[in-house]
């Protein structure tokens, strides 16, 4: 699903970001990259949504290695990938339901079916009284719940998300984290950048840890006493 | 309206407000100069017509005359005669003398006491090519002191005035179009900009370059529209005041300078012309920088 071979990133003449990364995720795994703010994991991600280029190595996406692909080839990859952002990136005059749906549109998908599927889906999130509400009237957390909604909605056959549960409450990351598990379960191959230990530990899934611009690939984080409490 | 289709809100900025006024002036001009290059072509149509189809015979008065010998008209006439370019040569009288002179010279009252010269009216064929200088020569033997006067000489000057009025007012044509051209890819440059953060989200849920070109492009469309009927509305309106003015002149000085059907209908196309022309720049230019983002 996702190769990274020898990966570095720098932006402009600056600093290198991302030094000789190297690891595979395969269809249908459940990852986090986990590390420390300013580590290097939105850049990661920016790889694996084809938000920027590598500065060096090679990254293959589905299957193909993405500096050989046309700008409409890379059109069509990244509709096949979800992304939420960690600044949300929501549009500000267009509703959240229009948010929700843009992305459909883009795909060409039917209008009724997608408009029925969009209001469902902000209805789970605790948003079904704001499908009508503009970005700028809602707080951070709803904010953040609709571009959860939006990257999910299309059912990605990739979903990445950058610090998705930054502005919720506790409650509402678990439940946020239930969905991408479910999403996962249905075959979307997730990945989850995120500081938040507790949140890593308690979900156990494989950890790409970054440091200082390097990458190690590692099992589950052991659940601390308090997961274990909380699961029970 | 879908969501899609106002995926980036091109509605709200600084091109929604000022390109159809750019647009709008710039159709005014066209339709300006266009209406330049209309007058001076029937202006100097009407002139050709009217006079290079003409010449006159001086013969001065005999009192002023250098011959002894009184004028042969007949002669002359008989020369003018056989001449094949020559429709017809008409000696006019008095009353036709002092019919032209008046304008100048006021009434015939006033005028009895000048000496003024006798003139032979020459029409001439359509299309003839009369040798004048021969002509001339050829009467000169008659009458040493009888003139020659080719109107179409003295008109040359004018026609060619009316002919660099025509270029200079297609090179004008030419710069609007140009200018035109290059503001709407000035703006579009200055929307991409603005909306570039919009664009680089829409790439990033798998957005073709031509879904963003697309609105662009509609919206190029909708505001060339706008902005060439502003232009065609300020231009009729402009026309109609012309034509006001004009309506009393003398139609023998100032032709009528009121469109033909197929010039009306050159008019009415530039709102078209005005939108066709920005829609296809602000796709290409769109195109063009889509094509150089990551």
């Amino acid at each position: 699903m996702i190769d990274f071979d020898e990966v570095s990133l720098r932006y402009a003449t600056g600093p290198e970001i991302l030094r000789d990364v190297t690891f595979k995720f395969d269809p249908g795994s459940f990852h986090f990259v986990f590390g420390a703010s300013g580590a290097g994991k939105s850049s990661l991600l920016k790889l694996m949504y084809l938000g920027r280029s590598a500065s060096a190595g090679a990254i293959s996406l589905f299957g193909r290695d993405v500096r050989s692909l046309t700008r409409d080839e890379r059109a069509q990859l990244r509709r096949k990938i979800g992304v939420v952002f960690q600044d949300f990136r929501l549009l500000e005059h267009l509703s959240t339901l229009e948010n929700v749906l843009l992305c459909q549109e883009i795909a060409g998908r039917d209008a009724t079916r997608s408009r029925e599927e969009a209001a469902e889906l902000l209805a789970w999130v605790g948003l079904g009284n704001h499908l009508d509400a503009f970005p700028q009237t809602l707080s951070g957390g709803q904010q953040q719940r609709v571009a959860i909604a939006r990257a999910v909605v299309g059912r990605p056959r990739l979903l990445i998300a950058d610090e998705p549960t930054g502005n919720v409450d506790d409650t509402l990351a678990v439940r946020l984290l239930y969905l991408f598990e479910e999403l996962n379960r249905l075959g979307t191959t997730v990945i989850i950048a995120t500081h938040n230990k507790s949140l890593v530990s308690r979900f156990q899934h494989p950890v790409l840890r970054l440091a200082k611009g390097s990458a190690q690939l590692e099992g589950p984080l052991a659940p601390t006493p308090r997961d274990k409490e909380a699961v029970q | 309206m879908t969501a899609a289709r106002r995926g980036i809100p091109l509605d709200w900025d600084i091109s929604s407000r000022i390109l159809p006024w750019l647009l709008a002036i710039m159709v005014y001009l066209i339709a300006l100069a266009l209406f330049s290059v209309l007058s001076m072509n029937r202006i100097s149509g009407q002139w050709d017509s009217a006079l290079s189809a003409h010449i006159t015979v001086q013969l001065p008065p005999a009192e002023l005359s250098l011959d002894d010998q009184p004028v042969d008209v007949e002669a002359i006439l008989e020369v003018l005669g056989q001449k094949p370019e020559v429709a017809s040569a008409e000696l006019l009288d008095k009353a036709d003398i002092d019919r032209l002179m008046e304008p100048w010279l006021g009434t015939p009252e006033a005028t009895f006491s000048l000496p003024l010269p006798r003139l032979i009216a020459v029409t001439l064929h359509p299309a003839a090519q009369l040798d004048v200088h021969r002509l001339s020569q050829e009467i000169r033997n008659i009458s040493i002191d009888a003139l020659v006067v080719d109107h179409k000489k003295g008109l040359e000057g004018l026609i060619d005035l009316a002919g660099w009025i025509r270029l200079i007012s297609a090179g004008v044509i030419i710069l609007i179009v140009t200018s035109a051209v290059l503001m709407a890819v000035l703006i579009t440059k200055m929307g991409l900009a603005a909306h570039a953060p919009v664009i680089e989200l829409l790439h990033l849920m798998g957005a073709e370059d031509r879904y963003v070109a697309d609105q662009f492009q509609r919206h190029a469309l909708r505001v060339g529209l706008m902005g060439g009927l502003i232009g065609l509305a300020l231009s009729l309106a402009t026309f109609a005041i012309i034509e006001q003015i004009t309506s009393g002149l003398d139609h023998s000085l100032v032709p009528n300078l009121s469109f033909s059907a197929p010039q009306w209908a050159v008019l009415f196309a530039l709102p078209l012309a005005a939108a066709g022309v920005t829609t296809l720049t602000v796709r290409l230019t769109v195109q063009r920088s889509l094509s150089r983002m990551p």
